[in-house]
């Protein structure tokens, strides 16, 4: 394999820019079509609830937030995230809507954590290749939520703070895409191109075999068949520049 | 450049198709060879490459003709004993040649055929079976001793060096070796073996000439095509 500097890798690409661009636009309107007419297109549904320790919002007797409870609430945020994980829920949740999908099916589709680790709030979201279906199932689940949590950790109160009233398309991202595979076939085709280039093992140029062999080059005649034909003639016998 | 009355095929540097830069690559290459030689005495050299179809019979006929244009008393031999091409590209007979003159069978003057007032010819002739034997011959040296008294320059059309030895046999009794390569085409590894032969049997390598350049990259003025002119605006690159 031949060493190439960096000016004769910018070289090769440069010589060849034809082709990098056919392939990047080739890789990023397959992406597009793909993004656009094949792939089967997810939505995701997002609502949250508000987890507290019941005394946070019903013991205060004078009103007051009390530190003690603040600080209770957010501990208990992480463990009621994993009960919100566990499989219980998810078999009220499927027989809730009919036993349309498994339990197992559901968790899968499912993404549940907190927001930050200073915050009360939990973030609920569903995928699903149904805008509507997936909203419905997120609001069935989170109405689940309270007594489900009650009955797994009484202390624990949790309010529903914001239903979905809409799915947003997650899958495919049509635009990145076509820009990211674009790009990518276009780097894949400038190492190809270097890849070829290193192991191309013949005399590219009267400069690479100079460079290569050290030997005086007598002269370089012009392909034939790719010059250009000219018919002149001389009546003078003389040869004339300009004009 | 002067009307030769020369029988050649389309791309010889006499024929009117062969571009203008195609044509003044060669008169370089004269120029640049005659500094290469000695610069007394009459010169010989032989012309081949590292593996066929390189170019280098087009290429030494080219030579011989760009020399003969100077004025210059040329002799060009196809010492190519086993896939002569010389008469072919010269549109000439090829019933007598310097297989002939070595197996003393014909005289030099029966075998040599004129292509014009400065450039003579001398085909291989008839293939022998034993073209290596030949070559190493002392009668090739005598016959190149006594050229040299009548030719200024004897120009070798021989066999690719890394397919068989002759060119190795041949080119310590001239003035050196002229290496042919294909751009885009000679490995480096060929030509690196072809030198490395070269060095290993002493043999001077005068330079080398790079066929099949690409020409699109832009030089200094512009081409334009005329039909007939005595001027021309020209666009080249050496």
């Amino acid at each position: 394999m031949n060493e190439i500097s960096l000016s004769s890798i910018i070289s090769i690409i440069l010589h060849r820019i034809w082709l990098v661009i056919i392939v990047a636009v080739l890789c990023a309107a397959l992406a597009f079509g793909y993004c656009k007419y094949v792939a089967t297109p997810v939505y995701s549904a997002r609502a949250s609830i508000l987890i507290t320790n019941g005394g946070l919002i019903t013991d205060n007797r004078d009103d007051s937030i009390q530190t003690n409870d603040l600080s209770a609430s957010i501990y208990l945020v992480d463990t009621c995230v994993d009960i919100l994980k566990s499989q219980g829920i998810y078999q009220n949740l499927s027989a809730a809507i009919g036993e349309k999908y498994s339990f197992s099916q559901l968790k899968g589709a499912f993404s549940i954590s907190k927001r930050n680790d200073e915050n009360l709030f939990i973030d609920i979201s569903f995928k699903s290749t149904n805008p509507e279906e997936a909203m419905l199932i997120v609001n069935t689940f989170t109405q689940l939520c309270p007594d489900y949590m009650a009955d797994k950790l009484p202390p624990v109160t949790v309010e529903v703070m914001d239903k979905a009233y809409g799915s947003s398309m997650v899958y495919p991202s049509t635009i990145s895409s076509t820009f990211i595979i674009g790009f990518l076939g276009a780097v894949a085709t400038c190492l190809l191109l270097v890849l070829f280039a290193s192991l191309d093992q013949t005399i590219k140029s009267e400069e690479d075999f100079v460079e290569t062999f050290a030997i005086p080059v007598l002269g370089a005649v012009p392909d034939f068949d790719n010059s250009p034909t000219y018919a002149y003639r001389a009546k003078t016998g003389s040869i004339s520049t300009g004009g | 450049m002067d009307n030769q009355n020369i029988q050649t095929s389309e791309n010889k540097i006499t024929s009117k198709k062969v571009p203008f830069a195609v044509v003044e690559a060669y008169k370089t290459i004269r120029t640049n060879l005659s500094f290469s030689l000695p610069a007394t005495g009459n010169k010989s050299f032989v012309i081949s490459s590292s593996v066929p179809s390189e170019g280098k019979s087009t290429t030494a006929v080219n030579v011989a003709v760009a020399f003969s244009q100077l004025g210059k008393d040329v002799l060009l031999i196809d010492a190519d004993l086993r896939r002569p091409s010389i008469h072919k590209k010269l549109k000439l007979v090829n019933t007598k040649g310097l297989y002939s003159i070595l197996s003393a069978s014909c005289a030099f003057d029966d075998c040599v055929q004129k292509v014009s007032k400065n450039l003579d010819v001398l085909t291989s002739g008839p293939l022998p079976s034993n073209p290596i034997e030949l070559i190493e011959s002392p009668a090739l040296a005598d016959l190149l001793e006594k050229l040299k008294e009548h030719y200024e320059y004897i120009i070798f059309d021989s066999t690719p060096i890394n397919i068989v030895s002759d060119v190795i046999s041949l080119a310590p009794k001239t003035d050196g070796l002229v290496l042919v390569v294909k751009e885009g085409s000679t490995r480096k590894d060929d030509v690196r073996r072809a030198l490395a032969a070269c060095k290993f049997a002493n043999i001077r390598v005068l330079g080398t000439i790079i066929n099949d350049v690409n020409s699109k990259n832009s030089g200094k003025y512009a081409y334009r095509k005329y039909r007939s002119a005595y001027r021309y605006k020209y666009q080249y690159k050496y």
